[in-house]
């Protein structure tokens, strides 16, 4: 009864204890590296611009795109790498602190909250470098600006959700963590990061990939500053997006302790 | 019986079972989190490969006490500890905290490598529950205990490993702990901090805080705790008296290790001797420990005379043989070596001509402290001791025998009084407990 403590409680104590653990490991990441936070950026510029070069010389036909292709995959990138990037944050913080976990006991979603918290100052500077981009090509405008705020947060959101949903299976089977590890290496090949929507089976995969309706919502609203041709779809995604990040986070505080105990005999 | 309000620490019914199979382990993992997530309990029955880890442990903890907890390897010892320090979840039963627990078992959680030692203070004790402004406040205190005033600023990753376990101490003693939960022997760092962390545990222990302390040492328990729980595969094979329950867990170490040796050097017509033993030429048939009155009394008795009897055959002549014995000792800390003997630097070589000859040699008196140890017995040939036989894995228990409380080892000794006279068998057996302790 004393270790089963309210959930409300047990919420409070974890924000306390991730604002303390933050405060003090902020920059911890970027310390190492001489470029520092430019590492936040550096991926997309080569991706965006390999791809541009690409399209320059007729490697890729990507089809129609509404906007200038360097801005349309610079989008597309950036909501990627904030999804994969949050789809790893609750293993990677579970693994991180696996010789502590299994040692002490304290409000374990804490060490979740932090990662969320470098991603998310890793997402802010990403948005604002891609409305300084979008400013370059003159059209940025208030609503775009808005619209390609809440495609970020909802990848956020998304990636926050499976992840959670996945990390105490990946902890437990390393076929999952393996299978997860490709998604993110190519899984941004079957979503509309680099190609504007077209027809066949393939394309259909792209258009229905969530992560491509996000991706497609910012582009629209960066283009015309409204969104009117996917706010249905995006918004089903939104709400998809919150669900998974509540049920995540009960299932997480519900399997934490046995998955604890298996890392205890040595599991990944 | 104590009031509810005095008990800090209220273990009622514990059970945990885990798997033996690495994969199965994995499986019943997910099967666990589909149960607790549709609202049901752990399954209490054992699944395949699955097996009792503890079964049905109860005691309290009163305010201000101390509890041991003792058992050989395997017994169970760690997983109650990390059950009470709500690490793991028992499969049944509940444990009952009142008070907040400084488990020693987790120095140095959540320490970055990468950040300076102020800033690990911090995180090490935020994770351990201290409040920011409470941190702020022990801050300077900490640095103090840790002795880390140069090196506070500098990254963690480039202090030894004694830096770092100093650290580590001083920011757990500095939570104001009101239950401590101690495994083993603390063995952090040089002689003087380790002193320092001997004496700030009393000076806790003093202040009124609880303690738990797990140890396979039977001497340490006795003189650090009042009462004490001893584990056998799991089970509570007694709870009472810490002295009382070190008697038994003395004496049933010393079946167990008794069992265990006449397996092992066994005698070649009791039949249980390996075949690879048999056909040898040369080989160890038997070995017994013995004191003085007891032939095979199976243990020795720590500042008394004790002796090991070894028996070997030898069916044809050979020369230049020795006798190497090698004991280490498994109660003190990580199993190490503490006595290498050979019998051709200490006599001389030996000859065998074929028949069954019989080895004693005599510890008078036996000077190793009250515990555990393995014996490894190897008859060597020449120069470069080519090992001809070997027995390895005997138990050898040396039990208290009140001579040995506070010593590392029996340092023999013989008093001459002039003037004064001994009273007539009047001793006293122990020291008040408070000196006791300070000078443990």
């Amino acid at each position: 009864m004393f270790i089963q403590t309210g959930l409300i409680r047990n919420a409070r104590e974890a924000i306390v204890l991730s604002l303390q653990i933050f405060s003090r490991t902020i920059g911890a990441k970027y310390r190492k590296s001489f470029l520092g936070y430019f590492w936040m950026i550096v991926p997309v510029v080569v991706i965006a611009g390999g791809v541009s070069v690409a399209k320059l010389a007729g490697t890729i036909n990507p089809g129609a795109t509404g906007l200038p292709y360097t801005l349309f995959v610079f989008i597309g990138v950036v909501i990627w790498m904030i999804f994969v990037e949050l789809l790893d944050v609750p293993y990677q913080a579970f693994d991180n602190a696996r010789s502590y976990l299994t040692r002490v006991n304290f409000p374990r979603e804490a060490i979740v909250l932090v990662q969320v918290y470098e991603a998310l100052v890793g997402a802010a500077a990403r948005y604002l470098f891609l409305c300084a981009v979008i400013a370059a090509y003159g059209i940025l405008s208030f609503g775009g600006a808005l619209i390609l705020l809440a495609s970020i947060v909802t990848s956020v959101l998304m990636g926050l959700g499976v992840g959670m949903l996945l990390a105490p299976f990946m902890i437990l089977f390393e076929d999952l963590r393996n299978t997860v590890r490709l998604f993110v290496a190519y899984g941004i090949f079957v979503s509309a990061a680099f190609y504007a929507p077209h027809s066949g089976v393939f394309g259909r995969v792209i258009q229905i990939n969530p992560i491509s309706i996000v991706m497609a919502a910012a582009r629209e609203g960066v283009e015309t500053g409204d969104m009117t041709s996917v706010a249905p779809a995006f918004l089903a995604v939104v709400l998809v997006s919150i669900l998974l990040v509540v049920v995540g986070t009960i299932l997480i505080r519900i399997a934490l302790p046995i998955v604890v105990e298996r890392m205890l005999i040595g599991g990944r | 019986m104590a009031s509810e309000s005095d008990i800090c620490i209220s273990v009622r019914g514990i059970s945990k079972k885990f798997a033996r199979s690495l994969k199965r382990s994995f499986v019943y993992g997910a099967e666990d989190i589909a149960r607790a997530v549709t609202g049901r309990s752990p399954n209490p029955v054992l699944r395949p490969s699955e097996f009792w880890a503890l079964q049905d442990i109860s005691f309290d903890l009163e305010r201000g006490s101390a509890i041991g907890i003792i058992g050989l390897n395997g017994s169970g010892k760690t997983t109650l500890l990390r059950i009470i320090a709500g690490i793991l979840r028992p499969t049944k039963g509940e444990v009952c905290l009142q008070g907040r627990v400084a488990p020693m078992l987790a120095l140095g959680a959540g320490f970055k490598p990468s950040l300076s030692g102020r800033e690990n203070i911090y995180l090490n004790m935020s994770i351990l529950g201290i409040t920011a402004g409470e941190i702020n406040r022990r801050y300077d205190s900490v640095v103090d205990f840790a002795e880390l005033h140069n090196a506070i600023e500098a990254p963690l990753g480039t202090y030894s490993t004694g830096m770092q376990m100093r650290l580590g101490f001083a920011c757990a003693v500095h939570t104001s702990p009101e239950i401590l939960i101690v495994d083993e022997v603390l063995a952090v760092g040089d002689a003087p901090f380790r002193m320092k962390c001997r004496n700030r545990i009393n000076e806790l222990r003093r202040a009124g805080t609880s303690m738990l302390l797990v140890s396979h040492s039977a001497v340490t328990i006795e003189m650090l705790t009042d009462r004490c729980l001893y584990l056998k595969e799991g089970k509570e094979a007694a709870l009472g008296p810490s002295d009382e329950v070190v008697k038994a867990y003395e004496a049933d170490s010393i079946s167990v290790a008794r069992a265990a040796n006449s397996k092992i050097a066994a005698k070649p017509d009791s039949g249980n001797i390996s075949t690879a033993r048999v056909t040898k030429k040369t080989a160890i048939t038997g070995a017994k420990l013995e004191m003085p009155g007891m032939s095979d009394a199976g243990h020795w008795r720590s500042g008394e005379p004790g002796s090991l009897s070894i028996s070997v055959r030898t069916t044809a002549s050979e020369d230049e043989l020795s006798i190497l014995l090698v004991i280490a000792d498994l109660s003190h800390g990580t199993p190490q070596n503490i006595q290498v003997i050979t019998s051709s630097a200490d006599v001389g070589t030996m000859r065998a001509d074929g028949t069954e000859a019989t080895i004693e040699v005599a510890f008078a008196p036996v000077t190793l402290p009250p515990g555990t140890y393995n014996l490894k017995i190897a008859i060597t040939r020449g120069n470069l001791q080519d090992l001809v036989d070997m027995v390895e894995k005997l138990r050898l228990v040396v039990v208290d025998s009140g001579k040995t409380k506070h010593c590392a080892f029996y340092q023999p000794r013989e008093w001459t009084f002039s003037g004064v006279s001994i009273e007539n068998n009047r001793k006293i057996d122990d020291f008040d407990e408070a000196e006791g302790l300070e000078a443990f």
